[in-house]
């Protein structure tokens, strides 16, 4: 259990996707602009990361290596095609806010990234955690992140008015604000991971030890010097 | 067959067609569960937009009319003889921007609503927003002499194109009777 629990701590902390990983990072900048998409997009993300991860895992004796990726994505495809009609359906004004970049939860290189990495080597039990750990790692960071935007640049949270019209930084909601914030957030974190006493090796870009990690990553920093 | 033939050729081929089976099966479900929720969301999503257009409005009928050839999307009057609703689209700057606009006997807009949800948020928006949709209240004929929105051109023109369009095709539907 403990195992279970490092695992899904890295995906918030030390192995954040978004932050640590910068893996999906298109799709923090893109919807990021209110805090009702943000939330949105990241409870979908998870729900699709956690389901795929765990269908892949099952599958992970019966996949061929030839087609593992084929058939990565038709799993992939389904979780996110069943949460656009159920989300269409039942949640119409989330489904509006996201928009396109719903669909496009197919090729967010987190779950894809996650089910190559991960899924496809780890039992059922600790893919799901892994799932649920980098899900809410990735909804964490668009929330904080969307949270400054929307108060900032729409002077707004969740819809309701705080800072008066015509005080807001419009800037903040356009693609520069979305750097700014994104670039803020990554330093934040990397700066609490270092103080902390874990020093990000600035080789593999990560803070921990290659030999118990399943990013498969190892090695890069040594080989392509 | 030998064992390394059939793991090399004949078992990708297998999983990958079992699996795009089963996905196909479980997406044809929940469409078929979900396809009619959404269809009526959307029936009453239009019917409050008609409402809202064209107050006091008791019920509304669709328009038999070549809408393709009138460059709108439908065409409805109120049962009560208030007036018309019309809706048309046109292409902005993100995407398509969607107007419905509700006319009166006389020709001129009395409501207005604009879809701008696939412009950009505090730029292209503003084509939305109850200060421009002002402008287009009481107008008819046409409204080429309302001023687009500085730094919105295409999400505003995109609006006054649709209400062109409306207003031209309301003319047709009156002539036709």
């Amino acid at each position: 259990m403990k195992r279970k629990f490092e695992i899904f701590k890295n995906g918030l902390f030390k192995e954040n996707p978004v932050l640590i990983l910068t893996l999906g990072c298109c799709s923090v900048l893109a919807i990021s602009v209110t805090v009702l998409g943000g939330v949105g997009m990241g409870l979908a993300l998870t729900f699709v990361l956690v389901c795929s991860n765990v269908v892949i895992s099952l599958l992970r004796n019966i996949i061929p290596n030839k087609v593992r990726i084929p058939c990565y994505i038709v799993v992939v495809a389904a979780f996110v095609t069943l949460v656009e009609m159920i989300t269409e359906a039942y949640m119409k004004e989330l489904y509006d806010t996201m928009g396109v970049f719903l669909a496009l939860i197919v090729v967010n290189c987190i779950v894809l990234g996650r089910a190559e990495m991960f899924a496809s080597k780890n039992t059922v039990g600790d893919s799901f955690f892994d799932g649920l750990g980098m899900g809410l790692g990735y909804t964490m960071v668009i929330t904080g992140i969307s949270i400054v935007r929307e108060l900032l640049g729409s002077g707004t949270l969740l819809g309701y008015r705080i800072i008066p019209e015509g005080y807001q930084l419009g800037i903040v909601t356009q693609t520069p604000g979305g750097f700014f914030c994104f670039g803020g957030a990554m330093a934040i974190l990397i700066a609490c991971l270092n103080k902390k006493g874990r020093k990000i090796d600035s080789k593999t870009g990560c803070g921990h030890d290659c030999s118990s990690c399943g990013l498969g990553c190892a090695g890069r920093g040594g080989e392509n010097k | 067959m030998t064992k390394e033939k059939f793991e090399e050729y004949i078992k990708p081929f297998v999983v990958l067609v079992a699996i795009c089976l089963a996905v196909a099966f479980l997406l044809a479900f929940t469409n078929d569960k979900t396809a009619p929720v959404i269809a009526e969301n959307a029936a009453l999503e239009a019917e409050k937009t008609r409402q809202q257009v064209l107050s006091g409005a008791v019920g509304f009928e669709e328009v038999d009319c070549d809408t393709q050839a009138l460059g709108i999307d439908s065409a409805y009057y109120e049962t009560s003889g208030l007036g018309y609703v019309i809706s048309a689209t046109a292409k902005g700057y993100g995407g398509d921007v969607t107007v419905t606009v509700g006319i009166d006997n006389d020709g001129s807009i009395v409501g207005m609503q604009a879809n701008v949800s696939s412009e950009t948020t505090g730029i292209g928006s503003k084509a939305g927003e109850g200060a421009y949709i002002e402008n287009f209240i009481g107008r008819s004929g046409n409204v080429d002499d309302v001023d687009t929105i500085t730094n919105a051109t295409y999400s505003s023109s995109a609006v006054k194109t649709c209400v062109n369009a409306a207003l031209a095709a309301f003319d047709q539907i009156r002539e036709e009777g």
